[in-house]
């Protein structure tokens, strides 16, 4: 496996010299209503190599919206949810690339991306495209934690969108989790990019207990880490939806497999109450959903006993 | 269940592979995205469905948001 990592990293090389720098990509909705929010994970991306059939599956499940750029070589759609854009949506097919690789790509912000990208570099980690301008949106790194999980960094350009108090609306992101074998040492590396406070938690599933990091910045939690539950998966991080209550995920799990997805794992009941789904689009990339209540407090990192 | 990983990890080898030779003809009409997609072969858990399906799915525990 590390011959190909070997060989992807020369390949890089060669892909980060074809590379235009004229791209332009909208900022961030609410780009420059805060100072700068390192660690915040403030964009998710999905790749699909089927785009029409992904755009009416989540139309389907959470009424999203999508929205073309006018700039034909980026091959990006906005994804827009109650008003507000929460994500974007690349059509894998027009990359150079015939693998699938459909999936959710989490941008995670920092200040400085040349500092965070050497870091990622120094820590172990693997960086797949280095520090791209992307126009109005920032400029981009692509990179592998130490153990091989894919996320992106983000520069934006004057500072972030806001943290908010209230829970994010139905269908919109709620969290961000790392499935990994080594949380402890995952932990540290993310640490080492961007200004977490870590918190340990230790929670009961089924016969063995769970550890579970919490990453926190400018008093905001901001993105768990978890043991692997599929021995011998590589690392991945995982996304989540948010859904009102369990009756709802019934209803939209429901929905799941006649818009052309799958249900992974069906609604099972969390430790911490509600309950939790494991769904793939129509190109196979795979989403979390996650009950969470409308007057459920969010968001800061004091620690609950 | 580890039989059924490895086999899937053996495949993404390939596909990454195939991957990298498509990357490289894909030079003369350069995508911002396109590094993105050689490199994400490995992550998606999409590809691991064929381990969801294999009798384990309601021992998961997928985890979530805490607070």
């Amino acid at each position: 496996m590390k011959s190909i990592y070997a060989v992807l990293a020369v390949v890089m090389l060669f892909v980060a010299a074809c590379a235009t720098t004229n791209i332009n990509v909208p900022a961030i909705e609410g780009v420059g209503e805060s100072t700068d929010l390192p660690g915040k994970i403030v964009w998710h991306e999905l790749l699909t190599d089927k785009p029409q059939q992904t755009q009416r599956f989540y139309t389907g499940l959470f009424g999203w919206q999508f929205e073309a750029l006018p700039d034909k070589r980026i091959n990006y759609q906005l994804i827009k949810h109650q008003g507000k854009f929460i994500g974007g949506m690349i059509d894998q097919t027009q990359l150079p690339t015939q693998a699938d690789i459909s999936q959710w790509v989490a941008l995670f912000a920092v200040t400085d991306i040349n500092l965070a990208t050497n870091k990622v570099k120094e820590s172990g980690g693997t960086v797949f495209t280095p520090p791209t301008s992307l126009g109005d949106r920032g400029d981009i790194a692509v990179v592998a934690d130490p153990q091989g999980a894919l996320f992106a960094l983000l520069q934006s350009r004057g500072g972030e969108p806001a943290d908010v108090k209230g829970a994010p609306a139905t269908g919109d992101f709620l969290w961000d989790e790392l499935w990994t074998g080594q949380t402890d040492s995952a932990a540290d590396f993310y640490r080492s990019i961007a200004p977490y406070e870590q918190e340990t938690r230790t929670f009961s599933a089924g016969d063995s207990p769970v550890i579970y990091q919490i990453l926190s910045s400018n008093g905001r939690v901001r993105a768990g880490i978890r043991d692997n539950p599929f021995a011998g998966a590589p690392p991945m991080w995982v996304n989540f939806l948010r859904v009102t209550d369990t009756e709802e995920l019934d209803e939209i799990l429901a929905k799941v497999e006649g818009l052309g997805g799958e249900i992974l794992v069906p609604a099972v009941p969390r430790p911490g109450g509600g309950s939790v789904a494991l769904i793939s689009g129509p190109s196979g990339a795979g989403i979390a959903l996650q009950t969470w209540a409308d007057g459920q407090t969010i968001g800061d990192n004091k620690v609950a006993k | 269940m580890k039989t059924i990983i490895r086999v899937l990890l053996r495949g993404l080898s390939v596909v990454a592979l195939g991957a990298i030779m498509a990357s490289l003809s894909g030079c003369d009409d350069p995508q911002v995205y396109g590094s993105v997609g050689v490199s994400s072969g490995y992550s998606s858990y999409g590809h691991y469905r064929g381990g969801y399906n294999s009798g384990v799915r309601t021992s998961i525990s997928v985890g979530g948001r805490i607070r």
